[in-house]
């Protein structure tokens, strides 16, 4: 018994990790209409730059994202730029992002070869640490990835609820014609919101990085699975995907311990295929939809 | 004039089946062969995508269900059952399209996969396959599986002779189905739901119909072509087989070459293999990808309708590119740089070039901007 509670413990934790990468990707679907590939690229090749900032200079590897969230905020808007200047389509802004993300790939494959990279225990003070709550461990690097999802889906929420810019994002979503009509900045909105999910690709890096070790076929690994957590969370509706990692983390987590490892991919695209059948809209609707 | 194209389609396909006794006979070396199998692979491929996502508009991500299908049906039966692989190709070729069949009667039922959801579900069914594969024993099961090379009749020749014939048949098969669907009402009925499905469904296109053949054929071809890749590859594990080089080529291949027209694949694909052909015996197989990327960018900013429609609509620069073509052949040839697939790639590059520089005329840049503006409803997303 106590198996399988751990197993759905650090289900839910790495869920919070699966949340944070799915953040971004869903924000942008939801209100610009760009399906971003790129999107898991960039989680990756910020995995890589704080690997190789706290290789390089022994800081502490959550330095990294001062110099990454910035950086990745420019990336973002910069992709978004040039999707606006061309008009590239809802369609054609997929099959632009795979390019990016098939650039971007191979281009860390050829810098940080193939082969697995982690950050060295000695430079890496989260990773060997856990928490216990009776004889259930709660390793540090997990507890930081799930901390950060859920202060992510709060300030999302009273972002959202509460502020100018969070209306102004819920009607365009809602409206985009309609909402331009009665004032409010669309382009404006829209470079920021773009800029804020790459942001968020970068802490989701920096999280990554201190988590796990990296691979370049891990990008490829995750597009499964954070397109069930969008999906199930409802495109555009944050707070659902933060809902959506948890469980999709506890499930393929309990999968893997009760049947067999190689289980937990199936089960996963089994639900990614039914969620995208039966619930396109997602657990809990999308962004403008209520 | 369709039945021409048609004659001139069969009568050169007829012409390129006997390349192999050629080589025989002069003695040039078999790489060309292997390397024209390639060519043919993905043209084949690429038409089987095409023939579903170009023509429909239907966007799939999940080339590589059908062509791993077709490749594990294939290389399982040989070496679990000992069935025949000639036998196989045939069933390998019906249980993608089954397998197509199922995916689209799923998807096409349900009226609300919008676009991007249904390349989601295609991608999805790829991983879930993969994933099955990799669990299954009789599949797979994590060890890899072999082929060896069946007994064949001899007047068929060498091995490479062999898979360059298999693969010119598929590929031969692939286009000319391509070719005919387009100059059929069939072909009409799937532009009309690329362009307007709602429209298309009032008119009395029966779309969902159509859209089942449209998903079923190409299915089928790209089983087909999977279970000749089965025997060229010779050792199989899920890896390699699911890998997103799949779809990612074909789409490449297609939207570089053009989505609206039985030429692009062809035009796509030719390009393509032989770009990356180049770059692998250059010794830069590392940037392979990173130029592939980089070319289907390019391609959607400044040619999203494709280098076939280009030509056509610009006869003077097409002209400019045939002939820069011609020039960067005869230079090479002159200057003698060796391999065949040197002067052909400098030559198409070269031409590709020409095509792709330069932005969209400006007349109709501004009557889509004008378009947009005064369409209330603009780029959102029909009710």
């Amino acid at each position: 018994m106590t198996t399988y509670a751990q197993a759905a413990v650090s289900g839910v934790m790495i869920g919070g990790l699966y949340a944070v990468m799915a953040l971004g990707l869903s924000l942008t679907w939801g209100l610009l209409k760009v399906i971003n590939l790129a999107h898991f690229a960039l989680i990756l090749a910020s995995g890589y730059v704080t690997y190789q900032l706290t290789a390089s200079t022994g800081a502490d590897p959550l330095l990294a994202a001062l110099v990454l969230v910035p950086a990745l905020f420019v990336v973002g808007v910069a992709i978004h730029w040039v999707i606006e200047r061309f008009q590239v389509d809802e369609f054609n802004s997929l099959l632009l992002t795979f390019g990016l993300f098939i650039i971007a790939v191979r281009l860390m494959t050829n810098i940080w070869s193939a082969d697995f990279r982690r950050i060295d225990a000695a430079e890496n003070p989260y990773a060997t640490r856990a928490l216990f709550v009776g004889d259930i461990a709660f390793p540090v690097p997990q507890v930081m990835a799930f901390g950060a999802s859920l202060v992510f889906a709060a300030a999302v929420y009273v972002v959202l609820r509460h502020t100018y810019f969070g209306k102004a994002l819920r009607a365009l979503a809602n409206d985009r014609e309609i909402a331009a009509a009665f004032g409010v900045n669309d382009r404006r909105i829209g470079v920021l919101t773009a800029g804020l999910s790459t942001a968020m690709a970068a802490v989701a890096g920096v999280l990554v990085g201190i988590n796990s070790g990296l691979f370049p076929q891990l990008a490829f690994e995750w597009v499964g699975i954070i397109f069930t957590v969008v999906i199930l969370g409802g495109i555009g509706n944050l707070p659902g995907a933060v809902g959506a990692g948890l469980l999709i983390g506890a499930v393929s987590s309990v999968v893997g311990v009760a049947w067999t490892p190689l289980g937990s991919p199936l089960v996963v695209f089994l639900l990614l295929i039914l969620a995208l059948l039966f619930r396109p809209n997602g657990l809990f609707g999308r962004l403008g939809s209520s | 004039m369709k039945h021409t194209q048609l004659a001139v389609l069969l009568a050169i396909a007829a012409a390129l089946a006997f390349v192999p006794n050629l080589q025989v006979a002069t003695g040039f070396p078999a790489y060309y062969l292997v390397f024209a199998y390639f060519i043919f692979f993905w043209i084949a491929q690429a038409t089987s995508w095409n023939i579903l996502s170009g023509y429909t508009g239907y966007f799939s991500f999940g080339q590589g269900a059908f062509y791993g299908m077709g490749i594990y049906a294939s290389a399982d039966l040989v070496s679990r059952e000992g069935v025949n692989y000639f036998v196989t190709i045939p069933i390998a070729g019906v249980l993608a399209a089954l397998l197509a069949a199922a995916v689209g009667a799923l998807a096409f039922r349900l009226g609300s996969l919008r676009g991007e959801i249904f390349a989601l579900l295609t991608l999805a069914v790829t991983f879930t396959l993969a994933a099955t594969a990799g669990l299954s024993t009789w599949v797979d099961g994590g060890q890899g599986i072999a082929l060896s090379v069946p007994a064949y009749p001899a007047w068929l020749g060498e091995f490479q002779a062999l898979i360059y014939r298999l693969g010119l048949a598929v590929a031969a098969l692939a286009v000319i189905a391509a070719f005919l669907i387009q100059h059929s009402r069939f072909g009409w009925g799937l532009f009309a739901i690329r362009d307007e499905e709602d429209v298309a469904e009032e008119l009395g296109v029966p779309t969902f119909r159509y859209k089942m053949f449209a998903i079923t054929i190409s299915g089928f071809l790209g089983g087909l072509s999977g279970a000749v890749a089965a025997l060229q590859i010779g050792y199989l594990t899920p890896e390699t087989v699911f890998s997103l080089n799949i779809p990612l080529l074909v789409i490449v291949m297609s939207v570089l070459g053009g989505r609206r027209h039985w030429l692009g694949p062809v035009i796509g694909a030719l390009l393509i293999y032989t770009l990356q052909e180049q770059l692998t015996n250059s010794g830069l197989e590392r940037w392979g990808q990173v130029v592939l990327g980089a070319i289907l960018v390019l391609a959607i900013l400044f040619a999203p309708e494709g280098l076939h429609a280009r030509l056509r609509e610009r006869p003077r620069r097409a002209l400019v590119a045939g002939a820069a073509l011609v020039v960067g052949i005869t230079v090479a040839g002159v200057a003698g740089w060796g391999a065949a697939t040197d002067w052909l790639g400098t030559g198409l590059a070269a031409a590709t070039l020409v095509l792709l520089v330069g932005r969209r005329p400006r007349a109709e840049r501004r009557a889509n901007g004008r378009e947009l503006a005064a369409s209330p409803l603009g780029d959102a997303p029909a009710p």
